[in-house]
């Protein structure tokens, strides 16, 4: 079972160079979207939830954590002149976005999106859309997705990690203004702050949990055993605060 | 993706009969696109497609050879698409390539500004216009060609053609041009600060 995300929350699509771009030169939607072909057919992508990246300050920090690993990743392979990884900014659209794709598209015959932890990160959550096995020209289907999302995302956030201010120009500055305009965060302040006080909690509960280091973990956590962590721990915690304490005799 | 399309393909004109900008400064600013010959100019009550063929007559030599250097460099985007050595992901294959270098030549001869392209993998090649929040997508695979238009409120058209009807009769461009009747791009004028779009 995995996290159901509602059709009105935010989600956001993180931008790294290079490898949302063509050629490292410029924005490239089927670059940033990067959509990768599971053996079952089905097209996935990553993208972060609000729900648990709940200000620009959060998401931004999952950005720049992704790229720092990536650039752990080539460094670890010990490349000649490897690329620097450097993250750029993020793009907002709702799960809605997603959803209407097999409506909107007589090509999709399956899209939705779930929260699916991956790398210890929370926030993560995964995009799946299926397209109809009789399709006669896949690659335009595939190109009319990219359009609809990208018709409907607003941004891009963008965001200097620590570290890549030297990178000039940074190319950040390469990024697209989305078709909807800026993002704009439409939360009350007060709203804004609960869900971070949500956030706190709910991670910190996460962190000192048992199944966040496994000996030898999965990669993924579904939503459902995300939640039963959460609840192990608050029970953990109610029974310590309840419990007798051990008789002195 | 590119959105600062507007400002690459611009091309200023004199005034006729003009070597230099008017007093005032003001120039005509044109911006021609896929199917910028639709829609009669009420506002000028001159047939736009007219008024394309009067200012190109006006500025050969310069929408040559900006169509021409521009074109070039899609020639490598294309050619670099068919040798990237570290991700085979994102390398095409050669028929792809062939059948885009062709579509290529076809909008070339049929002085189209020069798309941006990018890829979804082996199979394809996908040429992109942009013009404010509306975009034409090609996307070109060994046999097919697909042509996607959008706006901020809609995919306004898709049409899918096979490679060879483009190639064969220029069948393509005028099919693209009456895809949708709704699709209206109208040459704007203006000074050289205006925003300069073609409205769908």
């Amino acid at each position: 079972m995995r996290g159901r995300i509602a059709d009105q929350d935010n989600l956001f699509r993180l931008s790294v160079f290079p490898a949302s771009f063509q050629g490292a030169r410029h924005f490239a939607l089927s670059k940033f979207w990067n959509f990768h072909r599971l053996p079952s057919g089905s097209y996935v992508a990553s993208v972060m939830w609000q729900r648990y990246a709940p200000t620009e300050v959060y998401l931004h920090r999952c950005g720049c954590r992704t790229a720092a690993n990536r650039n752990e990743k080539v460094q670890s392979l010990a490349r000649r002149n490897p690329t620097r990884h450097i993250y750029c900014g993020a793009y907002q659209f709702t799960a809605n976005a997603i959803r209407r794709l097999k409506v909107d598209l007589p090509q999709v015959n399956f899209s939705d999106v779930y929260h699916s932890i991956e790398d210890g990160e929370i926030a993560h959550s995964e995009v799946r859309v299926d397209l109809d096995p009789g399709d006669i020209n896949p690659e335009g289907t595939m190109t009319e997705i990219l359009a609809s999302l990208w018709r409907q995302s607003a941004g891009p956030l963008e965001h200097v990690c620590e570290g890549d201010e030297e990178n000039r120009p940074h190319p950040k500055s390469k990024l697209l203004p989305a078709p909807r305009g800026p993002y704009i965060d439409s939360r009350s302040r007060l709203r804004r702050q609960l869900h971070v006080l949500r956030y706190q909690l709910l991670n910190c509960l996460w962190l000192n949990s048992d199944s966040q280091h496994p000996p030898a973990g999965p990669k993924h956590h579904s939503s459902a055993s995300f939640m039963s962590t959460i609840k192990y721990r608050i029970c953990k915690r109610l029974w310590q605060c309840y419990s007798p304490p051990p008789s002195q005799s | 993706m590119h959105t600062p399309f507007i400002q690459q393909q611009t091309l200023l004109v004199l005034n006729s009969g003009s070597e230099n900008p008017t007093p005032s400064g003001a120039v005509r600013a044109v911006n021609d696109t896929y199917s910028a010959a639709v829609v009669p100019n009420t506002a000028s009550g001159v047939p736009e497609q007219l008024m394309v063929r009067e200012t190109f007559s006006s500025v050969p030599v310069v929408w040559q050879s900006q169509i021409v250097r521009e074109y070039r460099e899609l020639g490598s985007a294309l050619q670099e698409l068919t040798e990237l050595g570290q991700n085979e992901d994102w390398k095409v294959d050669a028929p792809v390539l062939g059948s885009a270098l062709n579509v290529a030549a076809n909008l070339m001869a049929n002085r189209y500004p020069a798309p941006q392209v990018f890829t979804h993998g082996p199979q394809s090649v996908v040429f992109n216009w942009s013009s404010g929040s509306n975009e034409l997508y090609l996307t070109i695979s060994a046999d097919k060609v697909s042509a996607l238009i959008t706006t901020p409120q809609c995919i306004a058209h898709r049409v899918d053609f096979l490679a060879h009807e483009f190639q064969e009769s220029g069948m393509f461009l005028s099919s693209l041009r009456s895809a949708d009747s709704n699709l209206q791009v109208r040459l704007l004028t203006g000074t050289v600060s205006d925003p300069l779009e073609p409205v769908f």
